[in-house]
């Protein structure tokens, strides 16, 4: 009795999401999967495919590194503030989180672009203009855009974790001799190891998937695969398997960095 | 000493593409100088005059609203069901099950939506109604994950006990105990969802119709013409999402306030 009423509550959402995320995602994996391998080899044999392996692969990695490695030490300052002072920054710093990709975009182009403001000012200090305000679009530049809405999830995730960590153990491990930067890497690395895998996990998911922001800052001429799987779907006479078998990859990458992330955030909480 | 330096150095970076918004917005003319020339505020009744951005300005905000009353009329049942399951393995398959949306790239399922329902049996592709389906699916995990976990933090179950003792039935409990108990986290789980319809770009720039495009579906277009008119289009868009940041910092700290005034009891 109790079992059914449960049921019911849940059904309605579970129906919603049986027909508009799981069949759509099965459409997919079908499309790409109804002549054999074939529609794989033909997106492997497309000119613009290793390209854009590399240039997703390159992004990710620079993304997901530098985010995790700002995030951490702006989530270390953050620790050791007051609650007050602590409070009001992380309110400021969450708020990329609802911003959507295309205000970073403008943003940045209004910053960092051919004629940005950053960019005019490096130039009035002697660096060459033209290079730095190419830059921007590059896969580098776009993970350097890119890690303004990446910075903030690493700072949620990981801040938590070091607000409770007890600093007494640090002073412990320098009363007996460690210098501050032993004690961090043998004391504090150790145990804040797991969330931060966990965050930059996250964050690496999250880019390697995403298109927006790189559509709006240099169209579809920068080689990462999401841009090469928008530009299949919305070219006309598209082929739709070879399309389905990209989207199929992109999925199974991102929902394994996911899950590698997910692991290692489940291996903090045994830890606790 | 080093991460203060680099948190200084990250709010700098932070504000700046804010800062140049802002400016550009209000700047008459920018063309190759450091900051614009001129003030004016043309660029902002020109972008309120222009009919496609005010279309999309409607529909962004009827897909919102739409959004949010779905997570709430049929959310909040699931993360109910899902927090009332018995055993622990049920509620962690569950869990898992409604988080798998967040795994997913938009552009894929947009994908997907256009596999479906550009189908004969399904053409839906380009009502305001598919798109909002696939804005509650991308939203939902969110709004979930706030409010069970408010669930859990509150106890909500010793309450429902005490009140199942004094004999009060399922639907009294659901509408005298739970709902005012979670109004907090179910405000501001609604707000994240609203702030992410708003400026959901990757699933509606392939989904939306051509007569209910959203806002930041239209504003890419904007991107191409003059920086003013882009600026002030873009600080429409933030000061949206900027809004949505303050009220639900306001929920929030009412959230902790009610979850303390109960653990201090």
């Amino acid at each position: 009795m109790r079992l059914r009423r449960e049921l019911l509550l849940a059904a309605p959402a579970a129906l919603l999401l049986a027909g508009f995320f799981l069949l759509p995602v099965a459409a997919v994996a079908v499309d790409a999967l109804r002549e054999g391998t074939l529609a794989f080899t033909r997106v492997f044999a497309l000119p613009a495919f290793w390209p854009s392996l590399a240039g997703s692969l390159l992004l990710t990695l620079v993304a997901a590194s530098v985010s995790t490695l700002i995030g951490v030490a702006v989530a270390l300052h953050l620790s050791r503030l007051p609650e007050r002072q602590r409070t009001l920054l992380s309110f400021v710093i969450a708020l990329p989180l609802t911003f959507s990709g295309l205000i970073v975009a403008y943003g940045f182009i209004l910053g960092y672009g051919r004629a940005g403001f950053v960019t005019q000012l490096l130039g009035l200090a002697g660096f060459d203009a033209a290079v730095i305000g190419k830059a921007l679009f590059t896969p580098v530049g776009l993970a350097f855009a890119s890690s303004y809405y990446l910075i903030p999830r690493v700072v949620m995730g990981i801040l938590p974790v070091l607000v409770n960590f007890d600093r007494a153990q640090m002073a412990a491990a320098e009363s007996l001799g460690a210098t501050p930067s032993q004690a961090f890497r043998q004391v504090m690395l150790p145990q804040v190891a797991a969330p931060v895998g966990a965050a930059f996990c996250l964050v690496a998911a999250v880019v390697f998937g995403a298109y927006g922001t790189a559509l709006a800052l240099v169209g579809t001429q920068l080689h990462i695969l999401p841009l090469q799987l928008y530009s299949l779907i919305s070219e006309t006479g598209t082929d739709f398997p070879a399309a389905a078998a990209l989207a199929l990859l992109i999925a199974a990458v991102c929902s394994t960095i996911m899950t590698t992330g997910e692991w290692f955030g489940s291996r903090h909480e045994r830890h606790l | 000493m080093i991460p203060r330096w680099i948190t200084i150095a990250y709010l700098a970076y932070l504000a700046a593409p804010i800062v140049l918004l802002f400016v550009g917005s209000f700047g008459d003319l920018w063309l190759n100088t450091l900051l614009p020339t001129g003030a004016t505020v043309r660029w902002y009744a020109e972008v309120a005059a222009d009919p496609s951005f005010r279309r999309a300005f409607s529909a962004s905000l009827f897909v919102a609203v739409m959004t949010c009353a779905a997570c709430v009329a049929i959310g909040l049942p699931l993360g109910y069901a899902v927090f009332r399951a018995r055993s622990a393995r049920v509620r962690a398959l569950a869990r898992m099950l409604y988080q798998l949306p967040v795994a997913l790239p938009p552009l894929v399922l947009a994908f997907g939506f256009i596999l479906v329902f550009s189908s004969d049996a399904l053409p839906w592709l380009g009502s305001v109604w598919l798109l909002i389906a696939g804005h509650i699916v991308l939203g939902l995990p969110y709004f979930l994950q706030t409010v069970v976990s408010d669930m859990q933090r509150l106890g909500l179950r010793t309450l429902e006990d005490a009140a199942e003792s004094l004999g009060s039935s399922g639907l009294q409990r659901f509408l005298h105990v739970v709902l005012p108990a979670l109004r907090h986290s179910v405000l501001s789980g609604l707000i994240v969802v609203a702030a992410l319809s708003i400026g959901e770009f990757q699933f509606s720039n392939l989904v939306s119709g051509f007569l209910n495009r959203t806002y930041p579906v239209v504003l890419l277009q904007a991107f191409y013409g003059a920086t003013g008119f882009a600026c002030a289009a873009t600080v429409i868009l933030l000061a949206l999402a900027l809004t949505a940041s303050v009220t639900g910092a306001l929920s929030a700290r009412g959230t902790a306030r009610f979850a303390t005034a109960r653990a201090g009891r």
